[in-house]
C-alpha cells in the first residue's frame, strides 16, 4: 500500500510553468451533493458565503447554486430535482460531499489531449455542452482514476 | 484470458462480487450494484483494461453486456 509522501517527487508536483501544458488550467470551484440545500446554505453563509447564480440542470435533473467568498475557493452546491440520477445515487452510497471539482480552461479538447498526454487514465462522463449555470460556456465532465469527478470550464 | 474472462473479471472486482457469470444479455437489472455511479467507473475500468477510449454517449447508451462487448470488440479492445 502506498504511503504519505510516496509518488511524485516533489519538484514534479509543482504548480504549471510558462512552458506547461496545463498552464491554461486554472481552479474554478468544487461541488458540493447536498440532500438538504437549506442546510447547507446555513453552513456556508456562516462561513461568510455569499449566494451566486442557480439555476436547474435538465440533463442531471438537479439544482445548481454558485457561493462565493472573499478569501476562500467558490462552492457550488448541487441538489436533486427528482428521485432519481447520479446525484441522487452519490447521496444514497455516501452522503453529502464534494461531487466534483471544476477548472477553468482556455480550451477543452486541447486540455484533454494534453491529460492523455500525460498518460491518465480517465472517462469522458458528459461530452461538452453549454453550461446551463455559467452563460452558455462550454463544459465537460470526466471521471479520473485515483481521483475523482473532474468538470471542465471553458472560457468562452 | 479470453475477452469475456477478462471482462468478468473485471465486473468481479468493480462490484466485489467473485460469484458473477457474465450473459450477453445481462442487464444493470441483474446486479444489484450496478447503479449509474458505479456504471462509469466499471467503464473506466474497461477502457483501462482493454486500451480504448469511449465517449460518453457511448457509456450512457449500452443496454447490456452484448453491448459493452461489441463496443469492445469494434474499437478493437485486447
Amino acid at each position: 500500500m502506498m504511503r504519505p509522501g510516496d509518488g511524485p517527487a516533489q519538484g514534479e508536483t509543482d504548480g504549471p510553468g510558462e512552458d506547461s501544458p496545463f498552464r491554461s488550467l486554472t481552479f474554478h470551484h468544487f461541488a458540493v451533493a447536498t440532500d438538504d440545500a437549506k442546510l447547507s446554505s446555513e453552513y456556508l453563509a456562516a462561513l461568510g458565503y455569499r449566494r451566486g447564480a442557480n439555476a436547474y440542470d435538465p440533463l442531471q435533473n438537479v439544482n445548481l447554486e454558485m457561493w462565493h467568498h472573499a478569501g476562500m475557493p467558490d462552492v457550488e452546491l448541487v441538489w436533486p430535482s427528482g428521485t432519481s440520477g447520479p446525484v441522487n445515487t452519490m447521496l444514497k452510497k455516501k452522503g453529502v460531499g464534494i461531487y466534483h471539482v471544476c477548472y477553468e480552461v482556455d480550451d477543452l479538447a486541447e486540455t484533454v489531449e494534453t491529460f492523455r498526454a500525460k498518460d491518465l487514465n480517465f472517462l469522458e462522463v458528459v461530452e461538452p455542452r453549454p453550461a446551463v449555470l455559467f452563460g452558455g460556456r462550454p463544459v465537460a465532465f470526466y471521471l479520473f482514476e485515483g481521483f475523482g469527478l473532474v468538470e471542465l470550464l471553458g472560457r468562452a | 484470458m479470453s475477452q469475456q474472462e477478462k471482462l468478468q473479471q473485471i465486473f468481479r472486482d468493480v462490484f466485489d462480487d467473485p460469484s458473477i457469470e457474465l450473459e450477453p444479455s445481462m442487464t444493470a437489472d441483474d446486479i444489484a450494484e450496478w447503479d449509474s455511479l458505479s456504471h462509469v467507473r466499471l467503464m473506466l475500468e474497461v477502457s483501462k483494461a482493454f486500451g480504448v477510449r469511449f465517449s460518453a454517449s457511448e457509456v450512457s447508451s449500452l443496454t447490456n453486456v452484448g453491448d459493452l462487448e461489441a463496443l469492445i470488440a469494434a474499437k478493437g479492445g485486447a
